[in-house]
Formats: structure tokens, C-alpha cells, sequence
């Protein structure tokens, strides 16, 4: 060997190797790594791809069968129902990955150490809020508490593990973890938690407090009641729970007129001067950092659910309908799938991540979910101490903030050091000037109330899932904690059902006349100094709740819950302005029976409540208006049936119209008053002005001139935009759908599509009512993310339940099951699930896996 | 070219270390094999045959451009899913497919000639350890 063998070889490749090394950091280095046959993209090709053999994996106990049908959703047969949770825990890894772990980054703010400098912000923030030191302390009591779910989260977990390894040791993990060049860490109970966490805190983290008081704070206390009522307009007649609100014999102690009508901004209820002039100065600045903080209003986040009797269902039986609006995303929140073990049998959407199905019928009943939009967030100010800011004031006393010490690490930058500062009522998200806001979220606060963050809503949708009648349901709905929820309820005995579950945090407030009334949220920032605190939360047994109502159905849009007569003051209801919620009452009104088409052409429905509502009185304002344009739009729009079809153009219209008629009504009067935000009270409030106040200020100098300036600038700027010819204003051109992979790399996204639909349709499909969109698009990006339908005829296999979602069950972008399912979504078709009892039963299967015990 | 690896390498070890290697691993990928264990296989062959180290070097040139030619482009490109792939790749790295193919053979090509040229060395190793026993 000698001096010739290292010359000849051992000095060369080692200088390839340093070449190689050297360049794995550049941007030449991160195509090397991706092309690199040893673990470079194309040995993730077949990940996220259907399979079929037997597959030996460590901890299963017995043998599991799982069985594809053509739209490749599998239906899982084991003996128990850890090894079935395994199972399924290795499935949303096999096809969603990835997607799991952004989740977990996303919720416990990691995003830094796999992106960059870019999300450090986001990881700061959800770092304060703290979801996930409340995640392992909700598994840890668990784990103390209810070990039979613990168990089975824990055998979810070992399942993502084993996929994991497995890709691991064989180079195949998937595409985006090759393109950032990192690796999962294993999955934990906490885990799955921590995105159970994560949803619930984005179906509730209304910051409208905040938002409500800036506004208090900049414009007249009247005109903040007016625009932004404690009760939205038009709701009562069409609320969740039918009925005046009362249970049996308990209502609310003072009329809720007199509630309605009471500013509850002022010190007797907030316990602040919220006018004083040196206080608003300095809250000003704070509220602004913390809505900041907090970003942009969820836009769309919404759902409609309903369910229909047999008495009113021509198929005989009861039927549901559901179809969460939530961000649309590739790979999308939910994969279906079947899961048999047992007596253990569901079919439904589950969320990647989380192993209980969410939306779904196990055969004898079906549930479905809409977000309940009860403030069960409140925001503090609290006073610190000028000598020592991690002191705060509190029932008469300093004390100490506890304080977590976390840090961020970023790629490719340095290590972010955060001190998070916690009061008794939640972490501290803005402090200036001697005072801090601070929260207190139910999510955090544990159903206990005792700032553990331990709640328990996985032992309830485990529960509701095994339950074999309305008794069953009702008792798992006792451990739904949080997200609060309009959960709809249908069986084969023909029952129906809705309840509205949750943690409802009660405080206790003295109205000047010294009545005490109980009330659930709260419409501004309260003082945190003592005296506006949780008392506890409303009662299992005050739950609002309907079984089987007279009228035949419920329906459900994130509309009031329930009347105004119930026990607690509903102060913090941040509903939706209602256009969908009567729309499906005028549906369900409208004939004797119901179909199971039907039900299927509601959820496509796009008639917009709004128009309907006001386009008449718009019409007739300008009807004698010079603007030689107006008379063929008039014609258009008196003609138009209020659908807002993507090939039409009245939808364009109406659109602009009436963006620029909240422009006229509420911009200057805003900016005015020094409010930068573009904070618009919600349509309601619009058409409630329009049908009950054309001679208010807020259509200066006349109802007739405001309605005409609108129209002509609505015009100009379509004409702007798209030229002079009308019929070229198609829906499609300014409504359009965009479905973004989570990464935001436009290769892997899908779209824009043109849509139809609209803010306040039961199609829902969200853009902002904001003119300058048209030269800086937004597209839609939240909307129905899971249709399904269920008849609950009582056979098996044979059922009638159907659902899909704009995506596909594989996070593979190679894979045909990437987004298979968005033409079928787009066009309005479903899937049929089924409902199998043996393997055998199983219709149009691709494949078969068989998952056996090994090493 | 022929001319000088038959006088220059040993016409006959190169066509067997070639074929031998190209066989093995072609039947490896025809029975669902992974295309890395085939570079592998494909280099420790010919480094069996190989007498001299730069034979070691050139079979593995050719034998890989032989390989990838026929395994990689008409085998693995012809897979719907391993050309859009490579596609997306190059799409979202704003990189030319024909150099991302490129960099995959080249790549390829050091697996197998670093692992021809490591059994050269350690067979040299065994026998010359023989020898002197």
C-alpha cells in the first residue's frame, strides 16, 4: 500500500467527500441532496402511495386488516381497538406525515428551527399562548385519570412511530421533509393533544374585545352599540336551540331588552374608565400591539350542520348534513377513514394528528359540528408594578408573574431567548407603560378552572363515537371541553338532536341597579386588578340542548345559540351575521319533505341572504338616477334570483355594490375618527341600517345619494378591472378558490379555480367585501372543508353516508390520491362510505394490507 | 477507444465486470430492488474483477452510464410518478430537468465507483495479507 495507495485513491476520494460535504450547505447542495440516490427525493416516491402485502410492525398485538376501496380510503379490521388506533396512527403518517409534524410546529412554535427567521413571530406567539404546556399536562392527567383513552392515544402514537422509523431507516421520508432538510422526532400523546389544542384555539380566539374597545376608546359609545349590537340583528327567530332561551323553569333575572340595551363598556362592568383620557391613550397603543399579535380575524371560519327528522325525511329516516367551513389547504385538515374493532365501528373524517374521528356515524348514530362562537376568551389589563414590571396588582396585593423561559431556535440565525410572563389570569401578550393585557382562554384555564390547561374533549369524541343511542351521546358530551361546539345529533331510532357543549366561563356582574346578572364572555377589555373574575362554568345540565323539536329539524350556522331568556347573559357571542342560518330555515321551510338530494343541494346552495334582504330598497334608491349605465344593471340585478353562480355577473355586482356602500357608510367616518383598521361592522348591521334607519347618519346626505355614489363607483371600478363590457364581469373572475399546500410552494398548490358562492352563502366561500381586491387579489381560502351526509337507515353494510373534501388522502404530490377529490368537490359529488362488518363487505377495493405482529 | 481499453484494461475482464454488473443489477430492479442497493451491487462486481485501480475507475464510468442509461432513464423515468417527481423538483428549485438528471447520474456514478474501488482495495488487501501468510 504506501505512499502510492493514498495518492492513487485515499487522498481523491477524500477530497470528493469534502466536495460533497462542502456543497450540501449551498443551494447546488440542497439539489445534490434532493438528486442523491442514497436518500434523495425519488426514494420517496412510493410514500403516500397505496399499498397492498404484510407488513410486520413492532408493539401491534394482533393481526390487522386493512382494506382501500377505489377512493382509497381505508377501512381498518382489528381485534382491539389499540391495535385498530395503531393502525390508524400509521396510515396518517404513511399518507400525512409531514403535515402532522408542520401541525406540531405550527402549534407548539418550532416553525423557526425548520424555516427560518420568517416565523418567529408566529413561534412567539403561540409560544405565550401556551397550548403546548397545556397539551402534556392534559396528557399527563390523562395518563392518571382515563388510562383506557390514554392507552389508546398512546397506540396511536406508537403507530406514527413505527412509519416514521421505517421511512427513517429506509431514506423515504417524505418530499417536504427533503426539501427542508430536516427529520421528525418521534410522536407523543401530547402530541395528538397539542393539535386537538390547536383547533380548538382557532375556532376560539376572538379577539373582538380588544377590537370592541379600541373602537369604544376612538368613536361614540352609541354608534359602537349601534354597529356592533350586544345581540346581532335578525337572530332571534332563527336561533341554534328553538325556543325562548329558558330552561324549564330558569331564565335570565332582567329582561335581556334591558341587558341588550346597557353599555357594558362602562367602569360598572368592565371595572375601567375606558374614556378617561390618559387611560385611553395608553390602552390604545396596547390593544393595538396586541391585536397584532393576534393577526387577522379567522375569515370564514364557520360551518352549517342540520339535522332532519323521519316525520320530514322522504327517505323514511333521520338524515344529517355537516360541512365545516375551515381553511382549505393541500393536504387537506381531514382524511377519511373506516375503522372497525369490535364493537367499536365509525366511519368518518378524522383530523392527521388525532386519532378519534371527528365528523362521522358509527351505524346507529351521527354527529356534526359547528363552531358554537361563545366568548370563552377574556382579555385583562393588568397594573404592574413601576419598580418591578414582573409584578402585577391583584385583589389587593402584589404578586409575582410566573414565568416560563423558553427559546426559539431559528435556522440559519440565532437562538431567540423568550420570557413568558403569566398572571392569574392567563400570559401576558402587550405591556407598556405600566400596564399589561393579558388572557384568559378556557383552553388554558382546564375544566377545572384552575389554570392547568387540562381539558378533556379526546375522552368525548371517543365516547360519542362508541355510543349506541341519544343517552350514550348526551353523557360523552359531559367531557366536551373546548372547542364549544353545535354538535347535531341523528340515529336510527329517528331522533335528532343538537347540543351545544363546552367550557362557558360565568362571571358575575353588578348592573348600576345593583342586580346581579351572570354572564358568559365579555365585549371589552376588563379590569384585572380583581373583581371581574371566572366564578366557574355554566352547569353540564344547562347546556343549551334541543331533542327532537316540534318544527322537525334544527339547523345550525354559527347563529345564536339560543334565546336571550337563557340563564347566563350571553355577552361574548360572536356569531355569524346570519345569512346562512335563515337561508336553511327558508330551505327546510320550504317543502314537507326532504331528500337525501336535497340535503345535497342545500349544501351547494348559493343564495346570498343579503341581497335578498336589501337589493330591492338598493334598487329603488337609484332607480331614477341619470348615470346612463344604471338602467341596464337595474335590469340585471331586479332579475337576478340572489345566486351567486360563478358564470354570472350579477354576483360581481351586487358585490361591488355593496362594498362600496360600506366604503360610503363607514370609511371616512372611521379614519375620521383616527381607527387605521379597516374594521367594518358585519353585513348585518348593514341591512338592519338599511331596513330600519335610511334617514340615520350613516347614509349622509340621503339613503338615495349613498345608494347611487356606491353603485357608480362600483361600476367604475368593474369597468376599471375587467372593460366596459358587462357580460365579461363574470363571479368566477373575482371569486376564485385558491388551495394552497401548507408550505405555500406554489407547485404543490392548486388553483385558482373560478367558485361559486359567497360570503354569506351555505356554500361558503369567503372574500372580503373590499374593492381594492381587485387589483391586489385575495382569493378564497376557507369554505366547506368536509361535506357529509348521513340517512340513518338502520342497515349495515348498505348505509347511506357520503362526504368528501377539496384534496386527497395522500400528502404525495406525485400521488393520484393527492387531489383527486377536488373536481368531485368542485362540482358538488360525494363519496359513498361504507359501513362494513366483516372484511368481505368491503365494495371496489384497490388493495389490502395485512399489519402483523413483529420485530 | 475499444482498441485502447482492450490493450490498456483487459478487453475480457471489462466486458464480463460490465455485463456481470449490468445483469445484476437490471434483474434487481426488474424484481422491485432498490436502485441504491443496485449501484452498490453494480460496484462491488466490478471491483471483483477489476486488477488495477483505474480499471477499477473506468469500469465503474462506464458501467454506471450503461446502468442509469438503461435502468434509471427508460426504467425509473418511465415511471409516471418518478418523472413528475423530478419535475416538481425542478420546478420548484427553478432547475432544468436534464441537469437535475444529470446530477442524479453523476451521483450515482460516485456510488458506484466508491464502492468498486473500496472491494478493489480490501480484496488487494485480503490477498496480498494472504500471500505473505
Amino acid at each position: 500500500m504506501g505512499r502510492g495507495f493514498l495518492l492513487k485513491a485515499v487522498f481523491p476520494l477524500t477530497i470528493l467527500v469534502v466536495l460533497v460535504f462542502s456543497l450540501i450547505s449551498t443551494p447546488a447542495g440542497v439539489i445534490i441532496r434532493l438528486m442523491d440516490p442514497y436518500s434523495g427525493v425519488l426514494k420517496s416516491l412510493d410514500v403516500g402511495e397505496t399499498f397492498s402485502g404484510r407488513i410486520k410492525l413492532q408493539g401491534l398485538k394482533d393481526r390487522v386488516v386493512v382494506v382501500f376501496d377505489s377512493n382509497n380510503i381505508p377501512y381498518i379490521f382489528a381485534e382491539s381497538e389499540e391495535d385498530a388506533f395503531y393502525a390508524l396512527g400509521y396510515l396518517h403518517a404513511w399518507y400525512r406525515l409531514w403535515q402532522m409534524d408542520i401541525q406540531r410546529r405550527l402549534a407548539s412554535g418550532r416553525l423557526s428551527e425548520i424555516i427560518g427567521p420568517e416565523t418567529i413571530d408566529v413561534d412567539r406567539f403561540m409560544r405565550i399562548v401556551g397550548l403546548k404546556r397545556s397539551a402534556e399536562k392534559t396528557a399527563g392527567w390523562l395518563m392518571e385519570n382515563h388510562e383506557a383513552v390514554y392507552r389508546l392515544l398512546a397506540a396511536y402514537s406508537m403507530g406514527v412511530n413505527q412509519a416514521i422509523s421505517k421511512m427513517k431507516s429506509e431514506n423515504r421520508l417524505p418530499l417536504m421533509f427533503k426539501l427542508l432538510g430536516y427529520e421528525p422526532e418521534p410522536w407523543s400523546v401530547a402530541d395528538s393533544i397539542l393539535w386537538a389544542k390547536y383547533m380548538a384555539w382557532t375556532l376560539t380566539n376572538f379577539w373582538y374585545p380588544l377590537a370592541l374597545t379600541y373602537l369604544y376608546i376612538k368613536l361614540d359609545p352609541e354608534d359602537v352599540n349601534i354597529l356592533w349590537p350586544v345581540h346581532p340583528y335578525f337572530q332571534d327567530n332563527v336561533t341554534v336551540v328553538p325556543g325562548s332561551g329558558a330552561i324549564d323553569e330558569l331564565s335570565i333575572n332582567v329582561d335581556p331588552d334591558i341587558l341588550r340595551g346597557l353599555n357594558w363598556f362602562e367602569e360598572w362592568a368592565t371595572g375601567l374608565d375606558l374614556k378617561d383620557p390618559e387611560l385611553s391613550s395608553k390602552l390604545e397603543y396596547l390593544l393595538i400591539e396586541a391585536m397584532e399579535m393576534f393577526g387577522e380575524l379567522p375569515r370564514g371560519i364557520g360551518s352549517n350542520n342540520w339535522v332532519v327528522s323521519p316525520g320530514l325525511s322522504s327517505t323514511g329516516y333521520a338524515m344529517l348534513a355537516n360541512d365545516p367551513h375551515l381553511p382549505l389547504n393541500l393536504p387537506s385538515l381531514w382524511f377519511i377513514v373506516g375503522v372497525k374493532a369490535g364493537n367499536y365501528s365509525v366511519v368518518g373524517a378524522t383530523l392527521p394528528g388525532i386519532p378519534f374521528p371527528i365528523i362521522g356515524s358509527n351505524g346507529v348514530v351521527a354527529w356534526g359540528l359547528t363552531n358554537a362562537q361563545i366568548g370563552v376568551i377574556d382579555f385583562y389589563l393588568e397594573k404592574l408594578d413601576p419598580g418591578d414590571p414582573t409584578r402585577y396588582y391583584f385583589n389587593g396585593e402584589w404578586l409575582e408573574m410566573s414565568q416560563v423561559k423558553e427559546v426559539i431556535r431559528v435556522k440559519g440565525g440565532d437562538d431567540i431567548e423568550l420570557t413568558i410572563n403569566i398572571t392569574v389570569h392567563g400570559p401576558i401578550i402587550a405591556a407598556r407603560d405600566g400596564l399589561a393585557i393579558s388572557f384568559r382562554w378556557t383552553g388554558n384555564a382546564g375544566f377545572a378552572n384552575d389554570g392547568s390547561g387540562v381539558t378533556r374533549e379526546s375522552i368525548a369524541a371517543y365516547y360519542m363515537a362508541r355510543a349506541r343511542d341519544l343517552n350514550d351521546f348526551t353523557d360523552a358530551l359531559r367531557f366536551w371541553d373546548v372547542p364549544s361546539q353545535n354538535i347535531v345529533y341523528a340515529d336510527i331510532y329517528g331522533n335528532i338532536a343538537v347540543f351545544v357543549p363546552g367550557l362557558f366561563p360565568v362571571r358575575v356582574v353588578a348592573l348600576p341597579t345593583g342586580v346581579e346578572v351572570p354572564v358568559i364572555g365579555s365585549r371589552s377589555i376588563l379590569n384585572g386588578t380583581g373583581g371581574y373574575e371566572w366564578i366557574g362554568y355554566v352547569p353540564y345540565e344547562h347546556m343549551p340542548k334541543s331533542i327532537n323539536p316540534d318544527r322537525g329539524y334544527i339547523a345550525t350556522a354559527n347563529q345564536m345559540n339560543i334565546g336571550p331568556y337563557y340563564p347566563y347573559f350571553i355577552l361574548g357571542g360572536w356569531w355569524d351575521p346570519g345569512g346562512r342560518a335563515h337561508r336553511i330555515h327558508m330551505l327546510l321551510d320550504s317543502k314537507d319533505m326532504h331528500g337525501l338530494e336535497d340535503m345535497a343541494r342545500y349544501q351547494s346552495d348559493v343564495f346570498d341572504w343579503y341581497s335578498y334582504m336589501v337589493l330591492n330598497d338598493l334598487i329603488d334608491a337609484v332607480r331614477d338616477a341619470d348615470d346612463p349605465r344604471f338602467s341596464y344593471v337595474i335590469d340585471l340585478l331586479s332579475r337576478w334570483d340572489h345566486l351567486m353562480l360563478k358564470d354570472r355577473v350579477e354576483p360581481t355586482i351586487w358585490w361591488a355594490w355593496f362594498s362600496a356602500l360600506q366604503d360610503a357608510m363607514f370609511r371616512s367616518y372611521l379614519t375620521d375618527r383616527g381607527v387605521t383598521y379597516r374594521f367594518y361592522p358585519p353585513p348585518s348591521t348593514v341591512v338592519w341600517l338599511i331596513k330600519n334607519a335610511k334617514d340615520s347618519k350613516w347614509f349622509s346626505p340621503s339613503f338615495e345619494d349613498v345608494a347611487r355614489e356606491s353603485l357608480s363607483t362600483a361600476l367604475d371600478r368593474l369597468e376599471e378591472m375587467f372593460g366596459s363590457d358587462i357580460g365579461n364581469w363574470s363571479w368566477g373572475k373575482v371569486h376564485r378558490l385558491y388551495l394552497a399546500h401548507l408550505s405555500m410552494i406554489p407547485e404543490l398548490s392548486r388553483g385558482p379555480f373560478p367558485e361559486d358562492g359567497g360570503f354569506g352563502t351555505l356554500m361558503n366561500a369567503p372574500i372580503p367585501w373590499d374593492l381594492d381586491m381587485l387589483e391586489d387579489p385575495v382569493y378564497v381560502r376557507n369554505g366547506p372543508s368536509w361535506r357529509f351526509l348521513a340517512v340513518m337507515s338502520p342497515q349495515t353494510p348498505g348505509c347511506k353516508i357520503y362526504g368528501v373534501y377539496p384534496g386527497g388522502q395522500s400528502g404525495n404530490p406525485v400521488s393520484v390520491f393527492y387531489d383527486n377529490y377536488v373536481d368531485l368537490w368542485l362540482t358538488y359529488r360525494y363519496i359513498k362510505l361504507q359501513c362494513p362488518n366483516t372484511v368481505e363487505d368491503i365494495e371496489k377495493r384497490i388493495a389490502v394490507v395485512e399489519l402483523v405482529p413483529g420485530d | 477507444m475499444v482498441s485502447s481499453i482492450s490493450s490498456g484494461f483487459g478487453f475480457l475482464r471489462f466486458l464480463i465486470a460490465s455485463a456481470a454488473s449490468i445483469t445484476a443489477v437490471s434483474l434487481y430492479r426488474i424484481a422491485g430492488g432498490d436502485p441504491l442497493i443496485g449501484f452498490i451491487v453494480s460496484g462491488l462486481i466490478i471491483g471483483v474483477f477489476a486488477s488495477r485501480i483505474i480499471e477499477a475507475l473506468a469500469f465503474s464510468v462506464v458501467a454506471t452510464t450503461a446502468i442509469v442509461g438503461v435502468g434509471f432513464l427508460i426504467g425509473t423515468l418511465s415511471s409516471t410518478g418518478a418523472m413528475a417527481m423530478l419535475n416538481l423538483v425542478a420546478d420548484i428549485a427553478g432547475v432544468p430537468l436534464p441537469i437535475l438528471i444529470l446530477i442524479y447520474i453523476v451521483l450515482a456514478m460516485a456510488l458506484v465507483t466508491l464502492s468498486s474501488v473500496s472491494l478493489f482495495y480490501i480484496l488487494r488487501i485480503v490477498l496480498s495479507s494472504r500471500a505473505k501468510g
